[in-house]
């Protein structure tokens, strides 16, 4: 009985407690919102470490105005970290087991359209920083590494130790960039300068930033180095299929002002090169 | 069933409450989170009596190797400097063996503001007694020089401002009427800056300093063909602490007679 | 149904607590909420280039005569130094690379500088000495992974014996070395720093090595002079100086040592700055009465006023890759604040909106501006004047210099790649020193001693 009037008591006090309580905090959430509403406004324009509205925030990339190389983002006090070479895969083995058959070329993607010249083996990245990959393909399958397809008597002239390299490929975050100079033994001499006219390409390609969206298509770009380092003659070889991507890449290459003046000992007056990018594979 | 309707509203209402609080005590945090940009305020000055100065030496002109007496007396202030010297007291005397004409400037700060005084002393070299260009001789352009200065007070700024303020005016009255009753004096306005900022900024800074001089003089009826305006950006300092006092000593411009 | 409502507004009332919970969560959280746009893109600086590692060894000596090893020595620790200095290279450490001088390709065994621990891409090495009383240097660079054609560099230098030039013959190979390797960039060791040197109260323009050797006067006026900017083909230095007639712009012909004539004008005229084609001179006059900026031909005939701001305005810049915009710091608003316009003067953009800025230099590849900002100027604060680079297409900056006193007078290497400045613990000239730092803001080094100033880098 006791309990009975107790519970009236509660359920009327609960009743009345209801409305009061529902009107009141109808009132507090419009505080509240309001509350919300002048913190969201008067701070909307303030962006750290700016003491005004039009200078940006403190952003460290944007030092891709400063042609410097990037800092090794590895360990300060091991001395020798920065020294080990990433894995490269490991100079080919004799040309004779591994080349591919035409028609044995599994994934789409990865197909290499053979330029004018022959395919040569990824050379072992002298700087330890790049991740020299060999064409995104896995490593367990040693027999999709590109390998020299020339006519073994050509071939015999690179075979000693050391490298060959018309093409090398540069890996980073935004995809991988390969350089292919179409004069083979330009290639092969001028190793040093390959690796030049990649790494700046590839500079290139990641502060213009590579739109999203972009699936895993190649570009082929093409153009000439003059005497005196200017790139001529920039132009879209083969298409991806993807326009935003290709105008990307040629933009890329556009906005270089000159690479290195071509080698002194090389008597040519220009270098014709293709340069073909593979965006990232995304998830 | 009642009774279990009873507790669960018992504690649906606990627990509402609970939450009320929990989001009133967040809200009230919320606000208190938001930072606000200070603005950097600007100092007043408290009403109270300001300092006065009062600098002279003896003699005003010397030979080179010979001594002059400063005589100083202040009042209302409670630290004295005088440039070159260091602090002083607020009342004193100091013997000085100048080696070349020097402007002697005394300042005086106290809790009613601050006061100056000036008094160039000239020391004469050994050589024959020169005339300068005006034809008159070390002597007398020298005690010409204490009489302007003693009636032409230079004009002080506040920090990156070139606008009189309103003792600025004040002074440039003054100026213009003794210069408006000594029509033969031609006068430089020199602009000075202290020695924070850039040197390049404080040059052209300078320079508005001077011209505002030069524009209230004019517009106080003095004719521009007799002001010349020069700055010297943080180039020459009256002093050199590292002091807003020593600061507002360097704001200036300065008039001195062109000859 | 009694129950029923309750129970229901009960559960609205828990609702509505915790949607009142939330907003106030999300109150709490508001600021960080307003930057979700402004996530940065990339945390990497510029990916795709990286250190290429160098090993240099010591020259072998041609000569065995005393004068030969000192001036090997010089060739050797400058050589060293440059390469460390150019911002590009992992420079081996001498005690990781295998003994020995090879002086020549057939005593070279790049491979041996391929391997553990010196692990180099390339290596620099040759031979020096003094022989039929020239200083002969014969300098090559190999490929240490290229086996069959290892061979990058072949230079030989012949000079007059002197530790000069043992230095300047260093700075050639260095710069060859740094052109070859450096993605295109020619190097800076060449290159010469302007400065103020102060001195018994007045102030004369100094020149020295970008390395902070070899420093002597070019002036000799006895008065006070500031703001020197040497001319882009390193014939003309244009600055300002004390006269009879307040401050002038003077022109100073390095071929001729001596001034050249560059006409007065009334009012004070600070802060010179070349067009990089050389034709043209903007600098700032007060000859109307208030300081604005002017172009000028560099004998300054054919001047024009370019800006038409009250308050102050000095400094001027032009982009160094275009020359069809000029940076400068106005007083127009206030404090002084870093603006860009076309060199007509037209298309006045703000790129600072507080603190005190000055000093601007804009960076070789037209992207970047180099100044000096005091975000927190004002009386009493502490304040802290500090070398910033703000990228000029974003607006973003970062800050280069931290706690070093009083810095100003940024001024860029003609690479991109360094900046040279000035850093003083009160902002006056007696006690400020020069220093330079890679544009990362790393390497920072001081290479004068007390009482420099005001450093401007050569074009070339």
């Amino acid at each position: 009985m006791a309990r009975q009037i107790t519970t009236r008591h509660s359920i009327q006090a609960g009743g009345r407690l209801g409305s009061g309580f529902t009107s009141s905090f109808v009132l507090h959430a419009a505080v509240a919102l309001l509350l919300v509403g002048w913190a969201y406004f008067s701070h909307a324009g303030q962006h750290w470490g700016a003491a005004d509205a039009t200078a940006g925030s403190i952003q460290a990339t944007m030092v891709s105005a400063i042609p410097l190389p990037s800092k090794q983002p590895t360990d300060q006090n091991n001395v020798l970290a920065t020294e080990r070479p990433s894995p490269a895969p490991a100079p080919p083995a004799p040309a004779a087991v591994q080349t591919p058959k035409a028609n044995e070329i599994p994934i789409p993607t990865k197909q290499v359209k053979p330029p004018p010249t022959p395919k040569v083996a990824e050379k072992t990245n002298p700087a330890p920083a790049p991740k020299v990959v060999a064409k995104n393909t896995p490593a367990t399958n040693p027999s999709m590494h590109p390998v020299p397809t020339q006519p073994t008597n050509k071939a015999m002239t690179g075979e000693a130790t050391g490298l060959r390299i018309a093409m090398s490929s540069v890996q980073t975050r935004a995809g991988t960039s390969s350089v292919n100079v179409s004069d083979q033994a330009f290639g092969s001499r001028f190793a040093y300068y390959v690796q030049q006219i990649t790494q700046k390409v590839a500079s290139q390609w990641i502060t213009n930033m590579l739109d999203a969206q972009a699936t895993g298509h190649r570009v082929y770009i093409n153009f000439d180095i003059q005497r005196d380092g200017t790139p001529t003659n920039v132009r879209i070889a083969q298409p991806s299929g993807d326009t935003t991507l290709d105008q990307t890449a040629l933009g890329a290459v556009r906005r270089i002002d000159t690479f290195p003046p071509l080698p002194d000992a090389y008597t040519g007056s220009r270098i014709n090169v293709t340069y073909y990018f593979d965006p990232p594979a995304h998830p | 069933m009642k009774i279990g309707v009873t507790e669960y509203q018992y504690q649906s209402l606990r627990s509402a409450r609970a939450l009320a609080v929990l989001s009133l005590g967040v809200l009230a945090l919320a606000g208190c989170h938001h930072k606000t940009v200070a603005p950097p305020a600007a100092a007043t000055a408290p009403p109270t009596p300001a300092p006065t100065a009062n600098l002279t030496a003896e003699p005003l002109a010397v030979d080179l190797g010979q001594s002059v007496v400063l005589n100083w007396r202040t009042t209302d202030a409670t630290s004295v400097s005088i440039d070159g010297l260091g602090p002083v007291a607020v009342n004193g005397t100091q013997t000085v063996t100048p080696s070349s004409s020097t402007n002697f400037h005394l300042t005086a700060k106290g809790d009613g503001g601050s006061a100056e005084a000036n008094v160039r002393v000239t020391v004469r070299v050994p050589t024959t007694p020169t005339t300068s260009d005006n034809g008159n001789s070390d002597a007398e352009n020298a005690s010409a020089d204490k009489v302007f200065h003693q009636n032409v007070p230079d004009i002080f700024f506040d920090y990156d401002s070139y606008t009189l303020r309103p003792e600025g005016q004040t002074s440039a009255q003054k100026a213009a009427a003794y210069l408006t009753s000594h029509p033969e004096i031609k006068i430089t306005i020199g602009g000075y800056c202290d020695e924070r900022g850039s040197a390049e900024y404080n040059l052209a800074l300078g320079e508005n300093r001077a011209n505002s001089a030069k524009t209230a003089l004019v517009n106080a009826g003095i004719s521009a063909s007799r002001i010349r305006v020069v700055s010297f950006g943080k180039e020459k300092q009256f002093c050199t602490d590292a002091t807003e006092s020593c600061y507002q000593q360097n704001r200036r411009a300065q008039f001195s007679i062109d000859r | 149904m009694d129950r029923k409502t309750r129970t229901h507004r009960h559960s609205r009332l828990i609702q509505s607590l915790t949607v009142l919970l939330t907003l106030s969560l999300a109150a709490l959280l508001a600021p960080w909420a307003t930057h979700a746009g402004q996530d940065q893109v990339y945390t990497g600086t510029n990916q795709g280039a990286t250190s290429i590692r160098l090993a240099v060894t010591d020259f072998k000596p041609l000569a065995t005569d005393a004068q030969s090893g000192t001036l090997k020595q010089v060739f050797d620790k400058t050589l060293f130094s440059d390469l460390q200095n150019a911002g590009i290279f992992d420079v081996v450490s001498k005690s990781m690379i295998p003994p020995g001088t090879p002086g020549a390709p057939s005593e070279m065994h790049a491979e041996n500088y391929a391997a553990a621990p010196a692990n180099a891409a390339f290596v620099g090495f040759g031979s020096l000495g003094v022989v039929g009383g020239k200083l002969v240097a014969n300098g090559f660079v190999f490929d240490t992974k290229n086996a069959q054609f290892p061979q990058v560099i072949a230079k030989q230098y012949s000079e007059e014996p002197s530790e000069e030039m043992a230095r300047q013959v260093a700075h050639r190979f260095a710069d060859e070395i740094i052109r070859t390797l450096g993605g295109g960039l020619a190097g800076i060791a060449e290159t010469k720093i302007f400065y103020i040197h102060a001195a018994g109260g007045n102030k004369e323009i100094w020149q020295m090595d970008y390395d902070g050797a070899n420093q002597h006067a070019v002036t000799h006026l006895g008065t006070i002079s500031l703001s020197p900017r040497i001319s882009p083909d390193n014939s003309r230095l244009a600055f300002a100086s004390l006269g009879k007639n307040g401050f002038q712009i003077r022109m100073y012909s390095l071929l001729l040592n001596r001034t050249v004539a560059f006409p007065e004008v009334g009012g004070t005229n600070i802060s010179p700055a070349w067009s990089p084609d050389g034709r043209q001179v903007a600098y700032s006059s007060s000859r109307t009465g208030d300081p604005e900026i002017w172009v000028s031909d560099p004998s300054g005939a054919d001047a024009r006023r370019v800006t038409s701001f009250r308050g102050p305005d000095a400094s001027p810049v032009f982009n160094p890759k275009s020359g069809a915009q000029i940076a400068w710091i106005s007083g127009r608003t206030g404090l002084p604040q870093l603006y860009i316009m076309n060199s007509d003067g037209s298309n006045v953009q703000p790129m600072t909106d507080g603190g005190y800025a000055t000093s601007p230099s804009w960076s070789p590849n037209g992207q970047a501006i180099a100044f000096a900002w005091n975000r927190k100027y004002g009386p009493g604060a502490p304040g802290g004047q500090d070398i910033y680079v703000m990228e000029v297409a974003t607006k973003k900056w970062i800050q280069l210099t931290h706690d070093s006193g009083t810095c100003d007078f940024p001024s860029w290497s003609p690479d991109g790649r360094h900046i040279v400045y000035a850093c003083s613990p009160n902002g006056g000239t007696e006690r400020s020193r020069i220093w330079t730092m890679l544009a990362n803001g790393t390497q920072r080094h001081a290479i004068t001693g007390p009482g420099a100033d005001m450093p401007n880098w050569s074009w070339k």
